[in-house]
């Protein structure tokens, strides 16, 4: 089955190959070879992805949530934070979708509402996380020496502290109430402070990687050559490592989202996570565990919201490392 | 390098590791608004209860002594009192939930290595085979990426209200089966699926190779290839998974003893760090944090034992 999707990508490539004859100049050799005509990485790697329907429908299904909770005041819901007292742990209905919690909350509107931490704290600070990593990765491969040395043991350390203990303390000490921080920020503290603590804690995985990428793309000709150019250190870094990283440096970022996003929803059953009035996934499934048997909707619905949201990431995730390492692909 | 030099280098840099640890946690600790003695005595103790009790914890000391005292304390095995209940220290809280948490662990891991494993070398063996393989993949990969939330919530529904055959949550011994199952069993589904996939994809490489084809060729009975000479090799990338397992059980334990209702570690670094008992939180850190820098040395001794290019 590999054998054949992977022979489908290259008639695939051969095909496209095919409309851009129009755009490109053929070479006058004509020798009818694939790799002649110019088609960059990414593009081969977009060509690549798009053929995986796991993937693309992960996509498509994240970006419709992501749309879905962006928009969600202009949407004809429910309130999620009004609750309807003569309707508590109702089941479902046509007024209440999904039913309504221990409360009387709109359990439909109140799950699209609690997408919006879980793609705050996950896309945001994958994305400070990220950018900290490579930098890092960066600067510590590149520069080697004390640097390196420097960076590394850094890393070490952050690498071995437990990151779950830690967004716990920050949690509980600059959100509770004697907290001047927690105070300055409002109702939100904590999702900032959650956000601001996954990405200072997440990057050390990263960081490994780009590390040694850049030690092996550094030895290569093609960093030599533009030495030998009079490229700066920065244009070296700039213009020949950071742009080959890119690819497997996204395949990271996109897992890093959805362990985010997962370790969101561990803090919020832990009691630590965002709290009322913000609706949340993680804490909506928590507090309803304790309804179970008046109305197992409550629980199983966002958890099972949640599950897919986790799965479309790691799904995605997959489909980025085929399409752009497919050599490591699983056979 | 020697083997004996690189063991001697590696667990010096889990020492300064180990004081990295400490050192942050300490400081974010103590810099932290609130005061913990004030919060253990309620808002109507006098100033001078208060501040007796801090002289006795040594709490009125810079905060360099304080961290230098507790380091002493730490290199013996103290570590300090508890500001919440004064009646115990910290090592009696923690010497009452560390075995709970080992206790759920190890069957966790036992189950992982007892199903999991031979789960893969079956979807290796009979590669592309829809139920051995693609079916037992499938149902491995729900396994290994569906939270443990949705798994209690589905399990209790099931077993506990509409069966009765399970209690709901809560801790009644090491050696209450009614009471461990669905905890042990939802703590141990994803090192399963994780353990799984991880051997199918080492035994599919090394079943490739060639000294598989010579042994194949020569007669040798096909159980006898796969569990002498291929199982062997996937020793070496198996011991690569150790890091991500401890991580796994980690956060695993603060899921399943905080859902559950089971006093160990993960339950009481909650408590405490809700409670603000600072000594606590510290110590379950650090043991945290020691568990996973020991297995992560003890990695990279064994890859310098079975392959010596990574002493260099």
């Amino acid at each position: 089955m590999a054998d054949e999707s992977r022979l489908g990508a290259v008639s695939r490539v051969g095909t496209s190959v095919g409309t851009l004859e129009t755009a490109v100049p053929r070479p006058s050799d004509d020798s009818g070879d694939v790799l002649a005509v110019p088609l960059s990485p990414m593009r081969q790697a977009f060509i690549r992805f798009r053929r995986n329907r796991l993937a693309v429908a992960s996509l498509i299904f994240l970006l419709a949530l992501l749309v879905l909770t962006c928009i969600a005041q202009w949407l004809p819901l429910i309130d999620p934070t009004v609750p309807d007292p003569a309707n508590t742990d109702a089941w479902p209905s046509a007024q209440h979708l999904l039913g309504t919690d221990g409360n009387g909350h709109d359990l439909f509107s109140a799950m699209i509402y609690g997408l919006r931490p879980a793609f705050v704290v996950g896309i945001v600070g994958a994305v400070v996380t990220t950018i900290l990593g490579v930098s890092m990765g960066l600067a510590a491969g590149f520069l080697g020496g004390w640097v390196d040395a420097l960076l590394s043991r850094f890393t070490d350390l952050m690498f071995a502290f437990p990151a779950l203990v830690l967004a716990l303390l920050c949690e509980e000490l600059f959100t509770n109430s004697n907290s001047p921080v927690g105070n300055a920020l409002g109702d939100q503290a904590r999702v900032i402070v959650m956000t601001v603590v996954f990405a200072l804690l997440g990057w050390p995985a990263l960081m490994r990687f780009v590390r040694g990428l850049t030690l092996q793309y550094k030895e290569m000709q093609f960093v030599e050559a533009a030495r030998a150019l009079g490229l700066s250190n920065w244009g070296i870094v700039l213009r020949h490592l950071l742009p080959n990283t890119w690819g497997l440096v996204l395949v990271q970022a996109t897992f890093t989202v959805g362990g985010f996003i997962y370790t969101e929803i561990v803090l919020s059953l832990l009691g630590l996570g965002v709290q009322v009035p913000t609706p949340d996934l993680g804490y909506l499934a928590n507090q309803a565990l304790a309804d179970l048997e008046i109305n197992w909707v409550e629980t199983v619905a966002p958890s099972a919201l949640l599950t897919l949201l986790i799965v479309a990431f790691a799904f995605l995730g997959d489909g980025l490392r085929d399409a752009f390492d497919p050599q490591t692909r699983e056979s | 390098m020697g083997l004996g030099a690189f063991v001697i280098k590696r667990l010096a840099s889990m020492i300064l590791v180990i004081i990295g640890v400490t050192l942050i946690t300490f400081f974010l600790v103590h810099l932290a608004p609130g005061d913990p003695i004030r919060i253990a005595l309620g808002i109507h103790a006098s100033g001078q209860s208060v501040s007796q009790l801090e002289h006795q914890y040594g709490l009125d000391q810079p905060l360099p002594i304080q961290y230098l005292n507790y380091m002493a304390g730490l290199v013996q095995g103290r570590l300090g009192p508890s500001y919440e209940s004064p009646d115990f220290t910290v090592n009696d809280i923690l010497g009452r939930g560390l075995p709970i948490t080992l206790w759920l662990g190890l069957w966790a891991t036992v189950i992982a290595i007892v199903v999991g494993l031979p789960l893969g070398v079956l979807a290796a063996v009979r590669h592309n085979k829809l139920l051995s393989d693609n079916l037992n993949m499938a149902g491995n990969m729900i396994l290994y990426s569906v939270p443990p939330l949705l798994l209690i919530g589905v399990a209790r529904v099931i077993f506990s209200i509409d069966l009765h055959w399970l209690p709901v949550a809560g801790w009644n011994g090491f050696t209450s089966v009614q009471y461990l199952a669905m905890p042990v069993l939802i703590y141990a589904s994803g090192i399963v699926g994780f353990y799984a996939r991880s051997m199918r994809s080492f035994m599919l490489e090394v079943l490739n190779q060639q000294y598989i084809r010579t042994a194949k060729a020569k007669g040798l009975a096909y159980w006898k290839i796969v569990f002498v000479h291929a199982a062997k090799n996937t020793l070496v990338p198996f011991a690569s998974i150790l890091g991500p397992t401890i991580a796994f059980l980690v956060v695993g334990a603060f899921i399943i003893e905080n859902l559950f209702n089971i006093p160990g570690i993960a339950q009481i670094t909650v408590q405490s760090t809700l409670a603000n008992d600072y000594n606590v939180t510290l110590a379950t850190t650090v043991l945290l944090a020691l568990a996973v820098v020991v297995v992560n040395a003890l990695t990279d001794i064994f890859y310098a034992l079975v392959d010596p290019r990574v002493r260099l």
